[in-house]
């Protein structure tokens, strides 16, 4: 055999030797999906359960909440949902009923409540109250049809009608996840939810610990919205990290990504009758705040349009969301949502 | 056919095979926003500054540095901060005999919000606020950085506490 041909032999041979060591290597290295997350609280206290009692966590919000003002969100007496079989049915339809791990999540004793804060203690009944804000922000509450098309206006004459349609229909599933995925044990920089999509697969989203625990539940409202601009829709983060919320950023306002979705819907909340019988003072301050907190923070280019700017989201839904061009110019190939930028 | 044939048609068939099979099993992982740390951002003088710290000092602290209009390369950094640096920098976030003057501040920088445009060759306009806005807390902060606004003490010292803490953050990695 030439001395050429050998050698190539020997060379594929290190490499195969070089690569199965790697795989090998790689295969038993204790990573850390081995390895207990000392913080994943939820987690423990749902292997700690005794008789299929949980200890369920308490609320540990990290943003300044004077006060724990929030809380009162959560407290059972102002959930609809919780004396109606029939409307906690209606809020399984956003894709709860099709996801998994919700069994120990809840499913069996959704309407206990802390005594003190008087507070829905388990995630599925905390997941009820975020969608709660879609469902309730409607005067129709869990009467509404979501079924229509998305382009019957007639029918959804609100953005917030619009909005509850949309994420039943452009959700497949929502699953429960108790771990907290943080960038580190003890860190504070948590994930809320996350969305996996892609061609010819069913889209689903994981609630992770901070969704249920760390958030109120006007802010887990909209990061659903959020999510579910992700999911079936398959529209993704176009930022490039320039701005405060790095991976999370989009490049503006006009490309109508996940960003775009949570804004308007918190401005639908926002702009609603002050009489109106669910959303109450401190929730609509929770949607302005939300509102604000991501027009600066969550765009690479700045946005121009405030919460004035879409005063009039539920009387022309269709307005806001449909994509037209934002000029006439041909060689322009941006799209805008309804006000360019 | 020959067998020579037989085989080149299986090995197109599996490269198509292969990578339908990729195409069909990519997925995208979207991660909704992160919460629990704190951001202090500065768009000022076509240029954004940010950074990220925690409530604990013993969790590093993120900065980034980039030209406005921000462009895809924007670079982050990471680093521990000097635990003095964190604290003095929280303290004024959350001392609350300064709330007044901040909230104060915030309300008119909302007022006073004042776009800066500027068009570059061949592109479309671009414009900014010029301001300092704190997020993390149950409603951001805002500090216009306009001549027709002044700043109250308070809130100019959580703006230089704030600078020089990125500043160490950017500097501290530099010979990375």
């Amino acid at each position: 055999m030439p001395s050429r041909v050998r050698l190539r032999i020997s060379r594929f041979r290190a490499l195969l030797i070089a690569g199965l060591i790697g795989v090998f290597v790689y295969m038993f290295m204790p990573s850390c999906a081995f390895l207990a997350d000392a913080d994943d609280t939820l987690c423990h206290a749902l292997a700690a359960a005794e008789a299929g009692l949980v200890d369920w966590p308490d609320d540990e919000r990290w943003y300044n909440d004077p006060g724990g003002g929030c809380g009162v969100f959560d407290q059972f007496m102002v959930c609809p949902w919780w004396s109606s079989q029939a409307d906690r049915d209606y809020l399984d339809g956003f894709g709860i009923a099709q996801g998994h791990h919700w069994g120990h999540m809840g499913r069996e004793d959704m309407t206990t409540f802390d005594e003190k804060t008087l507070e829905v203690d388990t995630p599925l009944a905390r997941t009820y109250n975020a969608y709660s804000n879609l469902v309730y922000a409607n005067l129709e509450g869990a009467d509404l049809d979501r079924g229509h098309s998305l382009g019957d206006f007639e029918y959804y004459d609100t953005f917030l009608k619009w909005s509850s349609a949309y994420v039943t229909q452009k959700t497949y599933r929502i699953n429960a996840n108790c771990s907290r995925s943080c960038q580190t044990v003890e860190s504070h920089s948590c994930v809320i939810a996350n969305t996996t999509t892609g061609p010819f697969r069913n889209d689903y989203i994981d609630l992770y610990q901070t969704f249920y625990y760390d958030i109120d539940s006007v802010w887990r409202a909209s990061t659903i919205v959020h999510e579910v601009r992700h999911a079936r829709d398959q529209v993704l983060h176009s930022g490039g990290a320039g701005c405060p919320r790095k991976s999370a950023c989009d490049r503006r306002w006009s490309t109508g990504g996940a960003n775009t979705y949570e804004m308007l819907w918190l401005a639908a909340y926002y702009w609603t009758p002050e009489d109106h019988p669910f959303i109450t003072a401190a929730r609509r301050a929770r949607a302005q705040a939300l509102f604000e907190t991501l027009r600066h923070g969550s765009f690479d280019d700045p946005v121009q349009w405030d919460l004035a700017s879409l005063a009039l989201i539920n009387e022309i839904p269709e307005f806001f969301v449909y994509q037209a061009a934002c000029s006439e110019d041909p060689n322009n190939p941006h799209r805008c949502l309804h006000l360019a930028n | 056919m020959t067998r020579r044939n037989i085989g080149r048609s299986l090995l197109v068939a599996g490269a198509v095979c292969g990578a339908l099979v990729q195409v069909g099993c990519k997925t995208e992982e979207q991660p909704s926003a992160v919460v629990g740390d704190y951001t202090f951002s500065r768009d000022f003088d076509g240029e954004r500054r940010v950074l990220r710290i925690e409530p604990s000092s013993e969790q590093p602290a993120e900065c980034m540095l980039t030209d406005l209009p921000a462009d895809e390369g924007a670079r982050w950094k990471e680093t521990m901060l000097d635990p003095a640096i964190h604290r003095a920098l929280l303290d004024l976030l959350f001392d609350e005999a300064r709330f007044p003057h901040y909230q104060a501040d915030t309300a008119a920088s909302a007022v006073a919000e004042k776009f800066v445009c500027s068009t570059r060759l061949g592109e479309s306009e671009f414009c900014y606020v010029p301001q300092v806005v704190v997020a993390g807390l149950s409603a951001p902060w805002r500090f216009a950085l306009q001549p027709e606004v002044t700043l109250s003490e308070q809130s100019q010292e959580l703006i230089d506490e704030f600078l020089s803490a990125h500043e160490a953050c950017w500097k501290m990695t530099e010979g990375l």
